[in-house]
């Protein structure tokens, strides 16, 4: 800005200069030209600096051919410029001390007044620090993707064998109901059977969370007034018993593609849990609604109830079982279940909560 | 009565699973290999001979060692004709979670039912009607 406004700057060579090499330095870009016809190699300091080569060190072609990490290289890149093309390219090259560096390196060819080629000129700038750390991103997703692979693996096989147990145990139990006479034998049944029903919840949500990331395709157009009338009919009883009001605003939008039984479980539980952990000081109220914030599609689920702590409980609240008022039940999965599978279909599950007020769940599609 | 063929290295799975079927008198006579290549020995000896009896249907697992269910099913591809015309019900009995194995069993040429572990009591009369 402050070139182009003042005339001074404009017309100080000695300005324009300080600003150049500015540039370079911070830049880190070095600029060098070759002579062809005096076999001649130039760079400045910079450029020596990027590529290890002293101030007094004077290279011929030969030896500057050297910079670079194949010779097929230097004869593409002299090929271009003797076509009269340019280059503009990201390369492996070689410091003086032969270690690995990676430039941007650009070239034009230099023409004499018959205007044939007698040179090329160009700048490099040094995107080492740059391409080494993408390398080292990219070496690390690699490690994140086999680890990734070999847990959901771990998943499965923990999964399929515990449900062999399982269904063994339920099978047990089943056949076992018929011979149970005396009235100990049947208290100890009724634990075994609930313990083979919690059994088996817990290993049908964890087969929900393994086969998540597996079910994005099966996403449909859902209509929501439907699919929240569906849920709020199940707990029509218990609403109805408590006097609570259910208000629906689907203004923003009316439908959203989405795993139909993965929106009515994530549904099911902020109803049931609305209504477990509702104030006994004031009547349930439950404010369902969709929103556009800046382009994006938000479902919105809020609550007057007793609200959560969100200072203490913030961190725990998405982890399994950490709902200390279902204690011993299978029911703290659902919180972590909604958002394993919505984050499996690419969006994200909030909470936003006052203790002792409110509630509000967020799902961003 | 009929006879009913266990292919499953779940011994407990197998003990469970005859215990039902004589409770509720679903078959007479049970044949029992604890792996597929098991199975495939004696069916491919025992399809041509009118002097064994085969089963009129088939609980078959897909997860056993030395063959699997999988690749029962395709070794047996060249009695299938043979399978279907005598009436044999083949099911498979897994407690596979995957969708795609799942679908896979159930579109299978030979395969007459697909049931989820735990099997139940209206399960397995499923295995023998049409």
């Amino acid at each position: 800005m402050m070139l182009d406004n003042n005339d001074q700057f404009k017309s100080s060579i000695e300005e324009q200069n300080y600003f150049l090499n500015e540039v370079e330095a911070v830049t880190k870009t070095g600029v060098y030209s070759i002579n062809l016809k005096e076999d001649q190699f130039f760079i400045d300091t910079i450029g020596r600096s990027i590529l290890g080569i002293s101030t007094d060190c004077v290279l011929s072609l030969a030896q500057a051919s050297h910079l670079f990490s194949t010779s097929s290289t230097v004869k593409t890149l002299l090929q271009t410029c003797l076509k009269g093309d340019y280059f503009k390219q990201d390369l492996e090259m070689q410091s003086f001390e032969k270690e690995k560096v990676w430039v941007h390196l650009t070239g034009k060819p230099r023409y004499n007044n018959k205007r044939e080629v007698v040179g090329i000129r160009g700048v490099f700038m040094s995107i080492d620090k740059y391409v080494r750390d993408n390398q080292e991103v990219q070496r690390h997703t690699r490690i994140i993707e086999a680890q990734n692979e070999r847990l959901l693996h771990f998943a499965h096989i923990v999964s399929h064998n515990l449900r062999s147990h399982s269904s063994n145990l339920e099978l047990t139990l089943d056949l076992f109901k018929d011979v149970v006479e005396d009235e100990r034998t049947k208290v100890f049944y009724s634990y075994l059977n609930e313990v083979s029903q919690n059994l088996s919840t817990t290993l049908k949500h964890l087969n929900q969370v393994v086969t998540a990331s597996a079910q994005n395709s099966s996403s449909v157009s859902i209509d929501l007034s439907q699919a929240v009338q569906k849920v709020l009919d199940r707990h029509q009883k218990a609403l109805e018993e408590i006097d609570a009001i259910v208000k629906i605003d689907f203004s923003a939008f009316d439908c959203i593609e989405y795993v139909p039984s993965f929106f009515e479980d994530t549904l099911e539980t902020f109803v049931s849990n609305s209504i477990k952990h509702r104030s006994s000081d004031r009547k349930l109220v439950l404010q369902i609604c969709t929103k556009t914030v800046k382009d994006k599609k938000l479902f919105e689920f809020k609550d007057n109830g007793s609200g959560i702590d969100l200072e203490r409980d913030e961190s725990k609240i998405f982890r399994v079982y950490k709902d200390s008022k279902t204690k011993g039940q299978t029911k703290g999965l659902s919180l972590f279940l909604a958002k394993n599978q919505i984050e499996a279909l690419g969006g994200d599950l909030v909470v936003k909560s006052t203790l002792g007020q409110q509630t509000t769940f967020i799902i961003k599609f | 009565m009929s006879t009913v063929c266990i292919i499953d290295d779940d011994k407990l799975y197998v003990s469970l699973v005859t215990m039902m079927i004589k409770n509720n008198s679903f078959a007479d006579e049970l044949i029992v290999f604890s792996n597929g290549k098991e199975a495939l020995d004696f069916f491919k000896t025992a399809i041509d001979d009118p002097s064994q009896t085969m089963p009129d249907v088939i609980l078959l697992d897909l997860n056993m060692p030395i063959m699997n269910g999988w690749e029962f099913l395709e070794a047996m591809q060249p009695f299938s004709h043979k399978i279907l015309s005598m009436g044999i019900r083949l099911n498979i009995v897994s407690s596979t979670i995957n969708q795609e194995e799942v679908a896979r069993a159930e579109n299978h040429e030979i395969v007459h039912n697909f049931i989820t572990k735990p099997i139940s009591k209206e399960a397995i009369a499923s295995a023998f009607v049409n």
